[in-house]
């Protein structure tokens, strides 16, 4: 109960600034977001509430703020502590972009800070995108660099240097497709300060990784049906190859992960105000090469390290994992209650209602996920 | 498969410059005129996801070591 009353009390804070927002003449793209999140697995509980506002301002300026919070409530064994304890942590995150656009092109710079008792990061980035071909296509780049800062360890850093390259297009009025590049690289502390490897102790992977992601999407709309499918593929694998390793690593590519994912999305307009949203993920990955499984109760061994590896986890999102995610949304747009006495004040905007249930066959089990967001038009 | 995948590493810029050339240097018309946009701004041609997708990034990449892909970097520890 605490723990929802401080979720809701920052939410309403956070709700006072953005109506103070709300004053100002409206624009295309110009909203309020917000949106509510319940995350919940075996050991672990999540509240989050969020809220963005976009404004687009004259001299085509626009800007955008978000906060949220996380309260998260975990008994140790997600954690990979060997006692029980419950506790709960908040994060809070802000973020501000600014961007400036003209003719068909935009650059823009955004600015987070995530702020929780043993964590701390900081991320500025830059954006360009330029409109192309009649305006019909998009070339996005986006460079960002973070720095994180773990202070319950002593060598508590990692830094991130990240780039991406995204092309959309239109092929005709009614199909979209989409393509990207990221790459990423981690440097410094990229252990789980909390999980202990039996026999060995704190984790120690290699502190560099070098992280690659292609993915395309394409999006078709049935007007005859009033209906549109979405199809997602991604790529991802990461090397060490050309990272500075030392003598006593093993030959080869330290790290190696490589996953899958595809989504797939129906969209089905219900009536003149409702959508409704089936989607379904589906995610497959390999395990890193230097990790082994040290838990016998998914098939592993406790001594599968030997004393000499000098690198060893026992964080399994770095082993094989497969999940599957079927989820629901129900879009409403609130039209309806433009003559209703109080409720006007929501009729020019849309909420919406999505439940999704997260299969993973890791040790930490199924989880289900509630949110329920409202977007108003400023 | 090493090998394989770095070259799709060495090749990505090529490709997306070549990309980038064919929609610049096409003759043709742009595929797409102003006022046939009216169902590309529905919701189910936007690959955008805002708030609802930052939470899933942000627990996908908990949860799995594969994450990535979607315009996203830095945020939180998400270790407990």
């Amino acid at each position: 109960m605490k723990l929802l009353q401080h979720a809701i009390r920052q939410s309403l804070c956070a709700l006072a600034v953005v109506v103070c927002f709300v004053q100002a003449p409206a624009a295309a793209e110009d909203r309020v977001s917000t949106r509510g999140v319940y995350y919940r697995e075996a050991s672990t509980r999540i509240v989050e509430p969020m809220v963005q506002v976009t404004k687009t301002g004259p001299h085509g300026v626009d800007v955008d703020a978000t906060f949220l919070l996380d309260a998260v409530t975990s008994a140790s064994v997600a954690a990979g502590t060997t006692t029980d304890a419950i506790f709960t942590e908040y994060r809070k995150e802000a973020g501000f972009g600014v961007g400036y656009s003209f003719n068909r092109t935009r650059v823009g710079g955004t600015f987070r800070y995530s702020k929780e008792s043993d964590y701390t990061s900081r991320t500025g980035g830059l954006n360009l995108s330029q409109g192309v071909w009649g305006n019909t296509g998009t070339f996005g780049l986006t460079l960002a660099y973070a720095n994180d800062l773990i202070p319950v360890v002593s060598n508590g850093q990692m830094k991130t240097y990240f780039g991406g390259v995204l092309y959309t297009q239109a092929l005709s009025p009614t199909w979209l497709v989409q393509g990207a590049y990221e790459v990423l690289l981690n440097e410094g502390f990229l252990e789980n300060p909390y999980i202990r490897v039996p026999n060995k102790g704190r984790e120690s992977p290699p502190r560099k990784r070098l992280r690659h992601a292609w993915a395309l999407r394409t999006a078709k709309y049935f007007p005859a049906l009033a209906a549109g499918v979405q199809l997602h593929y991604r790529l991802y694998f990461d090397q060490s190859a050309f990272l500075d390793k030392p003598p006593e690593a093993p030959a080869g590519n330290l790290w190696g992960i490589l996953g899958h994912t595809v989504e797939l999305r129906v969209y089905k307009s219900l009536g003149r105000d409702f959508e409704l949203r089936l989607s379904y993920r589906f995610h497959k990955q390999g395990k890193a090469n230097f990790w082994c499984n040290t838990d016998p109760t998914f098939g592993g061994r406790t001594d599968c390290y030997s004393p000499f590896d000098p690198y060893y986890s026992a964080d399994v999102k770095w082993g094989n994992v497969g999940t599957h995610m079927p989820e629901v949304k129900l879009t409403w747009d609130l039209r309806v209650f433009r003559n209703v006495p109080l409720l006007w004040i929501f009729a020019p905007g849309a909420a919406d209602l999505s439940y999704a249930r997260y299969f993973q066959d890791t040790r930490y089990g199924d989880a289900h996920l509630l949110q329920v967001g409202y977007t108003y038009p400023l | 498969m090493a090998v394989l995948f770095n070259r799709l590493v060495r090749w990505a810029p090529v490709a997306v410059a070549i990309a980038m050339a064919l929609g610049l240097s096409s003759c043709a018309h742009p595929p797409v005129a102003p006022w046939q946009r009216e169902y590309l701004s529905r919701r189910a041609m936007s690959f955008s996801d805002g708030l609802e997708g930052r939470f899933r990034q942000h627990m996908f990449s908990t949860r799995e070591g594969a994450d990535g892909g979607f315009g996203t970097v830095g945020g939180g520890c998400g270790c407990n």
